[in-house]
């Protein structure tokens, strides 16, 4: 599931471990992911009268929970995925588009008149997709990145939906090609896909493979980076009982500077029983080349950078724990001249 | 003789038509019975789904599983390691 050129990542050029955590002390249960979007921290709950919470990132107060849960217009049966969901300014105002993976509809959401109204204001786009999808990214107005199974669940295909109409990118095809036996577990070639909100470059990182997908929809980038001397096979993953299968990337988040994975690293049952490997989140720069690798020193399923603040945030899905760290020193250090998200 | 062997044949032959017909109807009723599940599933806005399923699921980004109380797909999530199985018809 690699495209021609591979680039191997023997190291990062530098290491950090974390520590000096601070506990963030809220009600908030069922946490499913989160995300900073500008000054704004978004979390997922199961909370059906509002999946969605958010908080100032500066202080983390609380400026409202939307979205319900439903079968009735604007409502959604499960959380939506916030990490896939792209937020814009649309005439100084903030938007987002969230993708309902259970009907294939595409909402608008003003998200600044939600919280001045404390009413969720939600609008049903004209975009009309494809359910189920595996993964989904907005590519531009009408232009949609899907990925979705295929030919007996054994592969999972890439492709462009422009204003309705399927298109393949030539490059799509090396990535397409992966497939599994029939009646394996088709989650052996499934990823975390996510689009950088200006770029045209979409990050892919299996979560069962130790590499990394990096390319663009509508332009030439098309690079595998692997972690390791040697790209993983599906074969021998296939080989193996399933409960020894690493567990590879849990989480990727894009920045204008930089994109991050969450490296996990356990197998499969020692990640849902004891846990041993400590996360690391680890750096690249838009070309691909490794930046920097932190070392977490708490197990955690899911991470974000505020980049105006210098903080990580780092939640962990089992216990519900959520922790800020101050990494002003090691942001300085990585890249001196950050751009604010 | 000659007229045995013939009524042998032709026994035979409705045997196999019968059980032709018998499997044709049984096949029509599996049919209707999954197009029922995918229609009941796809009215609660629900990815149904055929095949091995899980009793116990957990939470997993990026990967995708089959539950046995809803036979419906569950996203972001995986079986438990003492998840027993069953099957989705």
């Amino acid at each position: 599931m690699a495209f021609d050129k591979i680039e191997y990542v023997h190291s990062f050029p530098k290491s950090y471990t974390l520590s000096n955590e601070k506990l963030v002390d809220w009600d908030l249960i069922g946490m499913k992911q989160f995300r900073i979007v500008d000054s704004l921290l978004i979390v997922s709950t199961n909370d059906k009268n509002g999946f969605w919470s958010f908080f100032l990132a500066d202080d983390l107060s609380f400026k409202g929970s939307f979205i319900k849960q439903g079968q009735g217009p604007n409502e959604f049966i499960y959380s939506p995925d916030i990490i896939n969901s792209s937020f814009q300014r649309e005439k100084d105002l903030l938007i987002a588009y969230i993708y309902d993976f259970q009907t294939g509809r595409l909402y608008k959401m003003n998200v600044d008149d939600s919280f001045s109204t404390q009413e969720n204001i939600l609008e049903l786009t004209k975009d009309n997709l494809p359910p189920f999808l595996f993964d989904f990214a907005i590519i531009d107005d009408g232009i949609f990145y899907c990925k979705e199974i295929a030919n007996e669940q054994t592969q999972q295909l890439r492709y462009i939906l422009n204003h309705g109409e399927k298109e393949t990118p030539i490059k799509f095809d090396r990535l397409n090609k992966a497939q599994v036996a029939k009646g394996e577990d088709f989650n052996i070639i499934s990823s975390i896909t996510v689009k950088h909100p200006k770029k045209d470059i979409i990050v892919e990182a299996p979560i069962t493979l130790n590499q990394i997908n990096l390319f663009s929809c509508m332009g030439e980038l098309q690079k595998t980076i692997c972690v390791g001397d040697k790209l993983d096979n599906i074969g021998s993953i296939e080989n193996k009982i399933q409960w020894m299968r690493i567990y590879t990337y849990g989480a990727v988040r894009t920045y204008n500077d930089f994109f991050a994975v969450l490296r996990i690293g356990d197998d499969k049952k020692t990640f849902q029983t004891t846990r041993k490997s400590l996360p690391i989140i680890q750096l690249f720069n838009w070309e691909g080349e490794p930046i920097a690798e932190i070392k977490v020193n708490r197990f955690i399923t899911s991470f974000d950078f505020d980049l105006r603040n210098k903080y990580l945030y780092t939640l962990d899905g089992p216990t519900d724990e959520f922790y800020r760290y101050n990494i002003s020193s090691i942001l300085n250090d990585i890249i001196p001249n950050l751009t604010k998200k | 003789m000659g007229k045995k062997i013939i009524g042998v044949i032709a026994f035979a032959a409705i045997a196999v038509a019968a059980g032709w017909n018998y499997q044709q109807n049984k096949q029509n009723v599996e049919l209707s019975d999954l197009a029922l599940a995918n229609i009941e599933a796809l009215a609660s806005g629900e990815e149904s789904g055929t095949g091995k399923c899980y009793n116990s699921i957990t939470t997993q980004p990026g990967s995708k599983i089959l539950y046995c109380s809803t036979c419906t797909y569950i996203a972001d999530s995986t079986n438990s390691w003492f998840s027993g199985t069953g099957e989705c018809n």
